[in-house]
Parts: C-alpha cells; structure tokens; sequence
C-alpha cells in the first residue's frame, strides 16, 4: 500500500488542547445519553425493533437490484428522472449537469452526508454556481471552510461566539448577536430569502422506498423542505444502501431513527417525495431527480463485512464513543467521524489513508450497544485490521514485534526467560517507588501517566509442583 | 388507558406543539381571531383550500387561500391524518394543500379531525396506498421547526414555524 | 451448589497478571479452593493471543489460542481473573477457527466452561465471602468493558463485594464508559488513552473513595497509572486480592 496513513495522533493532539472543543463533547457525552435514554422509555422493546430493521436492511441489501430498479420504475412513473452513478466523480457529473440544464445561478442545499463524501459543493461551484447549506450547522461551517464534525450535528464544536464572528464576517449587518436565539433568527432571516431565489434544490434521502418510489427526507428545522417546495427543479442526492422495500419497513426505522439520533420519539418533519408537482398542484419542483451513488459501498455486497452498509447514519455510535468525544470528529480526517467512520472510510476512502480510523479504538462496544441497526462495529474494526495486516499496511517494526511476541508466548522456555530477563530490570528502572516514569517502547503511555512496575516473582513459574 | 385523541394530544405537547380542542369545525376562525390576537398578529392568514376549511365563515380574519409567500405570517393547514403515537400530522400535497403552509409562516396552525386520527405510521400507509396518485409530496409534522445546532441548545423556529399550533376537531 | 465441589478448575492466570501482579492469581486460586474446587494451573500458560488479534495478527493469534485450547480443554472448568480475557477464550477463540472445524469445535466446548473469576463464583461456585466488620472504607468498583458488554457481568462483583461487608461501595458517573486502557491503544495512542483515563479518575475523584477495584488488571495499572500521576492517594487493588483479603 502506498497510501500514507493521514495522522491521527497531530489531529488528536490538538482536539484535546482545544478548551472550547472539550467543553462541547463534555457537554454532549452528558447530555445525549440522558436524551435517549428518555426517549427510549416510549420504546421499551428497542432490541426486538432494531433486530427488525437489521433484519430489513439485510433483506433489502440481498435484493437490492431488484429493489432499486422497482424504485427507479415508481419515480419515472410519477414524472421523475433517477441516475445511478458508480463512482464519485459520475455523480458530481451528473448533478452539475442537471444544474446546468437548469440554468442554476443559485442552489439552496440540505444537509447530505453523500455529498461530503462527492465534495459536491466545490464541483457546483467551480461550474459557477452559488451553493448555499441551509441547515444551520452546515450554513455555520460553510461560513468557516471547514467540515462536519458531527454527522447529525456538523457545527458541534462552534461555540455561540464563534458563530456571531462568522455571522458578522459574512453578513456585513449591524445587529444583536449575543444569544442564541438571535443568531438563530438571523440565520432564518438571511437564509429565507435565498430558499425563494434558487433554482434547484439539493436534498439528501434517509431511505428509499421501492414500493412507491418515495425519497424520505428528515430534519428538525424544516429546511429540507423548503429546499424541495421552493425552486423549481429538486434534486435528491443519495447512496445505494438506502433503499427499502416498503412504506411500512419505514415505520420500523422512524421508531428507531430519531430516539438514536438526537433522543427525539420523531424528528420534526419527515418528508416523503415521489416525483415532481402533481397535476394540478400549485407548488413543489417540475422537475425531479434523484442521484444514486455508489462510491465503493458495493464493494462489500456478499461480504462478511455487507453489516455495515445497514447504517441509517444516525451518529449513536459516535455519541457515546469515547474516542470520538475525547478527539472530535475532525481528527478522524475524512467524511465520517466516530466508530461508523472508522469502519466505512476505509471502505471509501482506503485502508492505507484511513488506517488510523480503524485501530484508534478501545473495542469498547458502547457503539454496539446503541446501533439501532445492530451494526457489530468492533468486529468490521478487527477485520478491517486483519485486513491491513494481511496487507502489511502497518509498519514493520510493528509487525515483527507482534511475530516476535506470539513466537515468544508459543514456547514457555522462551516465555520464561524473558520474563526472567525482563522484570527485574523494569523493577530496577522503577527503583523504590515501584513506578516508571519513562520507557523507551511504551512512550504513548507514558503521556500524563506512570506505570506501576512489575511486583517481582511469577505465578505460573514460581509454583511448588 | 388513554384514548387515541388523548395520546395524540398528549404526544403534540411532548414535541412542543400546542393543542386546542373544539367540538366542530364551525368554532375554529374564532379559535384562530382569539390566537392571532393573543400572539400579537394581525387578523390575516393563508389557509388551505381543502372544501371544509374554504366553506367556513372566516369573518374578522382576512384568509387567501394560495401558497404561503414570505411575507405571509400566519398559516393554516389541513391535515390528512394524525399519528397518535408520535403526536404527528400528516399532510398530502394536491390541489388545496400546498406544503408551503407547514413551512413558511412563522405560526402554524393545523386542523385534524379526532376521527382522522390514527394509532400509528403503518395505518397512514394504508390510506396513502389507496391515493392515486401517490402525492407527489407527504409533510409528517411532529411539532414545531427547532434546531440544537447553538451549542446544542434547542430554539424553535429554526426555519420553519416557531409554533405549532394543532386544532382537534370533534365531531 | 455442592455438585460442583470437588470438580476441577484450571486457573488461567492471563500473562499480565502472571508478569505484573503474582499476587492476583495467588488470591484467586485461595478463593477457588476455598470455594471447594480442585485447583490446577497448567504449567505452560502464558498469553491467550488476544494482543495479537486485535492487532490483525491472526496468524499469531490462532498459534496461541490452539496452545491455550488443547491446555485448558481437560479440566472441568476454566477460570480467568480478567475479563478480557476470559471474552477471549470464550467468544473470539471459536471464531478464530472457521477454517478448521476440529478445533472450533474443541474451542467452542472450552468456551462452554471459561468464566471470569467472579461470575464464576457467583453463578457456579455460589460461594459468599466470610463477612468482614468493622470500620467501612469507601471504595469503587470499575467495570470493565468486556465484563459489562461481552460478558453481561455486573451485579456479580458487587454481590460478592457486599456479601463481605468490607467496603462502602460508591457510585461511578459514568461507570458504563471505558478508562481508555484497551491494549496496544494505551501506548498507540497514548495522549487519547489517558485523557479517557483522566475522564475515569475525576469520577472516581469525586467519590471520594480510597480503594479502586476491578476485575481487569489492565484498566487498573492504566488508572492506577493515571491516579498517580495526579498524586492521588487512592489503592488500586484487584477484587481477587480484595476478596481474599479475609480468607486466610
Ligand atoms: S453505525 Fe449504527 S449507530 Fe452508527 S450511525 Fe450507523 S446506524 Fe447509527
């Protein structure tokens, strides 16, 4: 693998320095378990629901041709158009395209995970078009050039004063920017005019729905909508795994999406569209499409890795990770942070850049736990280390020290003598206090902590037969 | 055990949403002068052309019944159906329903009969399928507009309505 | 239950209790005996592989896990003060054989009689402490990952805990949360590892408790570690070694 693996520990290091950011994930790591646990109390079955829709998602994953081409018949039949793009840089063809047709000078943009992963917004604009996020995260860092720290909340790690620098930066107004409130109302106000003069408006789907060709759209601010109703052509931006087979599969995942997510029973607004404006309605876009990417996900149809294309994307896993709450999402260095980062953006991204992704984990399990779709995330994390063994991706320093370690420990003789070798003189370096300070090959732990020294003496050795 | 329109009511304040109950439909433009009032407004909405809300006597309040623009405040829509496990509403888009009304007033005020009522989402499909077309748009609403994306504190009327308000019709 | 006195229990005392603290394993054979069983601890254990295969070495793993397999298989039951390890003989070794039938299934039988020492007490040995008096010390109890998600071990160390009377068991805010320790993440990626640690040890902090105890000895030389650094007089001990304590 040429790839070099995208550093982990620099972006971590900072994370960790940085108060404001420690404050929010501090914040959050409180307060979000209290939040679903309350709204879990409406669904006390969750574990019959989520084996349901893993269930769901697996059966639409082993059929998902046939589903996809049912769902792509439904939205021409209602008068829209899909397209089906295998790779990243076929959808930002597409979408530019259909832009252009068009004519769009300005696009208003839901909040759309896929179009992170195509870098969407820079393909539009460099065709010359004005791309506005208008969920209120995305519009924040938008307004700052930066990513996504969250998936469900990008602008986690902006504090309030942060935003009315950028709000004054960007607006050029003479207003009141002290509380949230006020940056809230202004945020609506600015962006309220710009809805009215796109047009095309960009969506992303949580599922598909075969059954009647029905994009679901859901969002707590509304602003998804008013990117569907108010220009003229509505484009749903989306990846292949959404697809399922009926209205009523989607039942399953309402109860389970919004409680994982931000600890709602239902988000606010879940949006179903079929097509473009009906005859005779007097709104919505006469011209509809929706983009279907691929983007490597494929690659893992019929592998024992296909778990993790169930994902709804519902940021659980990273809400109660503690890697994720101690580093931020921006340390994890592409798209997707948290545990469903570390074992997707291999995936599509490359297991030699994304390395770090999936052995910066404890294997903890507290994102097992939570996954709605039972996703068993610290086992892809193993494979996908397995994986990376098998393909030396780790150095080989490290390498030789795992061989060296399991040809020692397979001979207890070895074993023995090095153990004989080895603790007296750790409990020499340690001297009387019966702590190291410092250890040349266990530098990492040695950061903010000691280690207590060996107590001398063995148990399997030392034993009278 | 709680009736399906007590559990619906009971879901809509949970979401934030405000609700009133009126015996019939004949009692809601004066629910909605009293609310206009009360709110600060002036007497003036859009309202769905769905044929119940278009034939009841609006005097005092000065209705349209188009899309909602950005000027207009004040809107009031019609539900096709109320979830009571959730506290949701549901809307189709046609003719006389344009979703604009859910979406761009900052008040929302919606009708659902309590015989419109329904315990749960798989029941809506149901009426949905028999629909031809299939709408083209469908609004579940639960509650108003908010986002938490300030330093995760929740404001309402993120860029939809800042309140709900959900009118349960009788008879 | 007086059927299982007298059955023979193979003490798999995990390589980082054998290197690092002897005195663990001791304490836990003085708890097997007294709860009755033959105790043997087969010459030639070392480390059950589970450094090698969460690293991705599966090669190293498997090399290992077929050692402890064919070692531990004979006796009646196994028993492992930790419980890392113990998730790793009993749900990761049948895994590690799908490509050679004969030794998954070998590995599935050990799995079938591997406990961590104190669901072992509990739930087969059904054995109770000798009740301590005197003066309680606040102490508390750190579950570790693999006990609490892979194991579903909770109530066990805190029955026996209670049963001995010894200590004043404190509540942990966010017992439910990993200290950081990990493994190969401990020293990888150091700086995250302790700073999860530090998140652990102000819980632990404001409990005001002198004794921390658990049932892996990784997560306690990591928050023993930790606690030291920030001067911390608070014992970190081993509850094998705690619940010894009063048998002589
Ligand atoms: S992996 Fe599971 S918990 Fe994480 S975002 Fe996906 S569905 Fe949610």
């Amino acid at each position: 693998m040429s790839e070099t693996p995208l550093d982990f520990e620099k972006g971590a290091h900072e994370a960790l320095g940085s108060a404001t950011l420690q404050q929010a994930l501090g914040k959050f790591q409180t307060g979000y378990p209290l939040l679903r646990a309350r709204a879990m109390q409406s669904l006390p079955d969750f574990e019959k629901v989520r084996t349901k829709a893993a269930r769901i998602k697996d059966f639409s994953l082993k059929n998902l041709d046939k589903l996809t081409d049912q769902y792509r018949e439904k939205v021409e039949a209602n008068g829209g158009t899909v397209h089906i793009c295998e790779t990243a840089a076929d959808a930002r063809k597409t979408v530019v395209e259909i832009c252009r047709q068009a004519e769009a000078k300005k696009i208003t943009k839901s909040k759309s995970m896929v179009t992170e992963e195509l870098a969407l917004n820079d393909a539009l604009e460099a065709a010359g078009m004005e791309v506005l996020e208008t969920d209120l995260g995305e519009y924040i860092i938008q307004l700052a050039g930066e990513r996504p720290s969250h998936i469900v909340g990008p602008a986690l790690h902006k504090t309030k004063e942060e935003v009315a620098q950028l709000f004054k930066a960007h607006h050029k107004t003479r207003r009141k920017r002290e509380t949230g409130e006020q940056l809230v109302r202004e945020a609506r106000e600015v962006l309220r005019e710009k809805y009215f003069a796109s047009e095309v408006g960009i969506t992303g789907a949580n599922f598909l729905i075969a059954e009647t060709g029905t994009a679901v759209i859901v969002t707590n601010e509304g602003n998804a909508d008013l990117c569907r109703i108010l220009p003229n052509t509505h484009i749903v931006v989306t990846s292949m795994e959404k697809v399922i087979p009926t209205l009523d599969d989607l039942s399953v995942f309402l109860r389970l999406l919004a409680r994982s997510a931000s600890g709602q029973e239902m988000t606010s607004y879940t949006t179903l569209v079929s097509g473009p404006r009906g005859p005779g309605e007097s709104e919505g876009p006469s011209s509809f499409h929706v983009v279907i990417v691929d983007g490597g996900r494929s690659k893992l149809l019929g592998t024992d890795q296909q778990a993790l294309l169930r994902c709804i994307k519902c940021g659980a896993c990273m809400n109660v990770c503690p890697v994720y709450m101690s580093v931020g999402g921006h340390t994890y260095g592409w798209v997707y942070p948290g545990p469903i980062g570390a074992v997707l953006n291999p995936v599509l991204n490359g297991f030699g850049t994304m390395y770090h992704n999936y052995q910066a984990s404890t294997f903890c399990g507290a994102c097992e736990e939570v996954c709605p779709v039972k996703i068993p995330l610290t086992k892809i994390m193993r494979d996908w280390r397995t994986r990376a063994f098998q393909e030396r991706i780790p150095g080989l320093g490290a390498r030789l020290a795992l061989w060296l370690w399991a040809a020692i420990a397979a001979n207890p003789f070895l074993y023995n003598l090095a153990a004989g070798a080895g603790i007296p003189i750790l409990r020499a370096l340690a001297g009387k206090k019966g702590v190291l300070k410092s250890l040349p090959l266990a530098k990492g732990w040695m950061k903010g902590r000691v280690l207590d020294a060996p107590e001398g003496g063995r148990f399997v050795r030392g034993r009278k037969r | 055990m709680k009736t399906r329109a007590e559990t619906f009511a009971w879901n809509v304040k949970n979401q934030l949403g405000k609700v009133h109950r009126v015996a019939s439909l004949e009692k809601v433009p004066a629910l909605v002068r009293r609310l206009a009032e009360q709110l600060g407004l002036e007497p003036k909405a859009v309202v769905a052309a769905a044929s119940d809300l278009k034939d009841l006597n609006w005097k005092g309040l000065e209705v349209e019944h188009r899309p909602a623009g950005i000027e207009d405040v004040l809107g009031i829509s019609r539900a096709m159906a109320g979830i009571a496990e959730t506290g949701t509403l549901v809307f189709a888009s046609g003719k006389s329903n344009p979703p604009s009304l859910n979406f761009i007033p900052e008040y929302s005020i919606a009708i659902v009969r309590e015989s419109e009522l329904v315990d749960t989402s798989e029941e809506v499909w149901v009426i949905l399928r028999e629909k031809q077309p299939f709408p083209a748009t469908i609004n579940m609403v639960t509650g108003p507009s908010r986002t938490g994306d300030i330093e995760q504190t929740l404001f309402l009327g993120a860029h939809g309505p800042r309140e709900l308000h959900v009118v349960m019709v009788k008879s | 239950m007086a059927v299982n006195k007298g059955k023979s229990v193979a003490l798999f005392a995990t390589c980082l209790v054998d290197l690092w603290r002897p005195a663990v394993a001791r304490a836990a054979e003085r708890l097997l005996i007294k709860a009755g069983f033959k105790v043997a601890v087969p010459s030639g254990q070392t480390c059950c592989g589970q450094v090698n295969y969460n690293s991705g070495d599966q090669k190293g793993a498997r090399k290992l896990a077929r050692r402890h397999i064919m070692l531990l298989v004979p006796f009646d039951y196994v028993v492992v003060p930790s419980g890392s390890c113990a998730d790793m003989i009993k749900n990761h070794y049948p895994a590690l054989f799908g490509n050679d039938l004969d030794v998954q299934k070998t590995a599935q039988v050990l799995s079938g009689k591997t406990y961590e020492l104190t669901e072992f007490l509990v739930r087969i040995a059904r054995w109770k402490p000798s009740r301590a008096g005197g003066v309680k010390r606040k102490l508390v109890y750190h579950d570790s990952c693999s006990c609490q998600r892979s194991l579903r071990i909770y109530k066990e160390p805190r029955l026996l805990l209670e049963a001995q009377g010894k200590y004043d068991l404190q509540a942990l805010t966010g017992e439910d949360r990993c200290c950081g320790f990990g493994g190969l993440f401990s020293v990888k990626y150091g700086e995250v590892s302790s700073h999860m640690a530090g998140k652990k040890t102000a819980a632990i902090a404001a409990t005001e408790a002198e004794i921390l105890t658990g049932a892996d000895l990784g997560c306690l030389l990591n928050l023993s570690g930790k606690l030291k650094a920030e001067g911390s007089a608070c014992e970190v001990r081993h509850i094998a070694e705690i619940l010894a304590e009063e048998e002589a």
